[in-house]
């Protein structure tokens, strides 16, 4: 098993080799001069030059590739070209604040999602099926920003129940932090509860058509334990998966969440240095993401392992 | 002749029509029970004709402002209410649909045309699946919307930049599929046995595995229409998108924030528009994937 981990692990260094080429390509084929682009057209030739020194464009692309990956393997993300300060210390900063987003969005989805996939399962055929199925995948198709800006007008603007946008650690003010948390979070969650309550149902159906859920029955175990102690526990193993997948989706949604309702996540920090032309910056938090989106899904792997000791890792 | 010779050597050649025939009936069956299915066909159909005529279609010019009449409610002139400057928000859905589709359409097909040449290339020749497969799981690796940003901050935000950057997340899911389909088609006896006839790759992959991999691709390509559209909007939320003073969906949604407080309207109508199309296109996804491909149910 430890020898699993480790292999798996030494297996991440070539994706994120992959992904840190990929960025680099990406923000080499910016159209025009990036110091031009930073500093505006009227700037003058020597500013524009002094600029490309500081963030070695004047060098040629294989030295600059070469710098580039030899400071990720050091950890160092880079500098923002706005504020001076490493792209490293940004992300430390602001990744509290998306951490208990997605947490929460992660919670809420999960605690919604299973509970009504087991209900369409069991119910299979029946309206309540149809309906969750139907409901699942208009879920599916919500734009989450639709759904923020509805909660914003509903739940804030016009009933007054919880403040639209702001933010708070949990550990300053615990119940203020979740009236803060609560909107981003339910708005994040549901796209996700959609995947997930699909996915528990169509598992839960299969597990159910089983042999030893039928053996389980013809021995007399009560229903609940038939399900609950029995057929679930092999139900939520390709869940897993999903939930696994998705949590990778709410780091990537949570730039437009965070956006949304102004929090102070690693979002807002993206799409913020994508308007202030902070190369830095985007490329450092979009790397640390999908690294972020890696690990979750060797975790995953993991874990699957301890769940179904049918599979089985050399 | 050279037909004689082919259905003498391949008595299934004559299937292809009988299944287009069945397909025909399991569509037709199909859609007799499912009745959402026909809501979808009917609304994305009706949007669509909107979308296409929109310069006849749209009441009033989608950049026209009527001062007069700003953040009207619904009416019998303004049937979806007036925004901001007073423009009918009706005739502004109605072009944004234009570039929603335009979007969606073109960059699944963008996709398709590099993503199922790359996946049959990958799954028919062994010694390119790795390499090919490989830079595809390097893009696979980045959540999709964020793949999505950090190519607009490269590329800058026009319409046809989005085009591109959802192009881009989708090839490595056409080339996935394509693969997947390939590896399992060569496996089939009448492609080993077009191969021990001397039939060039070429002709093998075009005669024999392409019309084998085409029911899937043509679900996902729906899904991933529906999922076009709900990226281009979210781009042009962000800001990333569609400029002022073009009408688009998301970009609608994004400025109704700042004005939701003096009338609710302008912050509902965009949003239903881009949750319906997406609705029916993903209906109508789950329903050819029924239809076309029960395994996958």
């Amino acid at each position: 098993m430890l020898a699993y981990i480790l292999r798996r692990l030494l297996l991440i260094l070539p994706v994120l080799f992959g992904v840190s080429t990929a960025l680099f390509v990406l923000m080499r084929v910016v159209p025009g001069d990036v110091a031009r682009t930073i500093l505006g057209q009227n700037a003058s030739p020597e500013a524009i030059a002094a600029l490309r020194h500081q963030m070695g464009l004047d060098r040629p692309l294989i030295v600059q590739y070469g710098d580039w990956l030899w400071d990720l393997a050091h950890g160092d993300l880079g500098v923002s070209l706005r504020t001076g300060y490493p792209v490293s210390t940004l992300i430390g900063q602001r990744f509290p604040a998306t951490l208990e987003l997605t947490a929460a969005a992660m919670v809420i989805s999960l605690v919604t999602a299973i509970p009504l996939g087991i209900l369409a399962a069991v119910r299979r055929g029946t309206w309540v099926d149809h309906l969750t199925a139907t409901v699942g995948l208009a879920g599916l198709s919500f734009p989450n920003f639709w759904l923020g800006t509805l909660l914003v007008l509903f739940v804030s603007l016009k009933l007054g129940w919880l403040p639209p946008f702001g933010y708070t650690p949990f550990t300053e003010d615990p119940l203020q932090s979740v009236r803060f948390l609560a909107l981003p979070a339910i708005t994040l969650g549901s796209s996700m509860a959609a995947v997930v309550m699909r996915m528990t149902r169509s598992s839960m159906v299969e597990v159910l058509g089983e042999e030893f859920v039928k053996t389980a029955r013809a021995k007399g175990l009560a229903e609940q334990r038939v399900l609950y102690g029995h057929a679930l526990k092999n139900a939520l193993i390709p869940v897993l998966t999903v939930v696994g997948l998705q949590t990778g989706f709410l780091f990537g949604g949570a730039v437009i969440i965070e956006n949304l309702f102004a929090w102070p996540g690693i979002g807002r920090l993206t799409l913020d240095g994508v308007f202030q032309r902070d190369y830095p910056v985007v490329q450092g938090t979009v790397l640390f993401v999908a690294a972020l989106f890696v690990l979750i899904n060797l975790v995953v792997d993991v874990l699957y392992s301890y769940l179904d000791p049918r599979i089985h890792y050399r | 002749m050279a037909t004689l010779e082919r259905s003498a050597v391949f008595p299934e050649t004559a299937r292809p029509q009988r299944r287009r025939e069945g397909l025909r009936w399991r569509l037709w069956f199909g859609l007799r029970r499912n009745a959402l299915a026909w809501v979808a066909i009917a609304f994305l159909a009706v949007a669509g004709g909107a979308a296409l005529l929109a310069p006849v279609a749209a009441p009033h010019a989608p950049t026209a402002m009527h001062r007069e009449v700003r953040f009207a409610a619904p009416s019998a002139n303004y049937p979806f209410g007036t925004d901001e400057f007073g423009r009918d928000t009706l005739s502004r859905l109605i072009h944004g649909g234009r570039i929603s589709l335009t979007v969606g359409i073109s960059s699944v097909l963008g996709a398709l045309l590099v993503g199922v040449p790359l996946g049959l290339t990958a799954g028919f020749f062994r010694r390119l699946d790795n390499p090919i497969m490989r830079v595809m799981d390097v893009f696979l690796t980045f959540p999709d919307i964020l793949l999505a940003i950090a190519i607009m901050a490269a590329l800058g935000p026009t319409v046809r930049n989005v085009m591109i950057a959802i192009a881009i997340i989708n090839v490595p899911i056409f080339a996935r599929i394509t693969r997947s389909l390939v590896l399992g088609a060569k496996q089939l006896a009448y492609v080993e046995a077009a191969r021990t006839l001397g039939r060039t790759d070429a002709a093998i992959i075009g005669r024999h595995i392409l019309p084998n991999v085409l029911s899937p691709l043509v679900v996902q390509s729906t899904l991933s229409l529906g999922f076009a559209i709900l990226t281009e909007a979210a781009l042009s939320f962000l800001g990333l998108g569609t400029q002022p003073p073009t009408p688009s969906w998301g970009l609608m949604l994004n400025t109704a924030r700042n004005y939701m407080e003096y009338s609710s309207w302008i912050a509902v109508f965009p949003g239903l528009a881009i949750f319906l199309t997406v609705f029916s296109f993903n209906i109508l996804g789950d329903f050819l994937r029924d239809v076309l491909d029960p395994r996958l149910k």
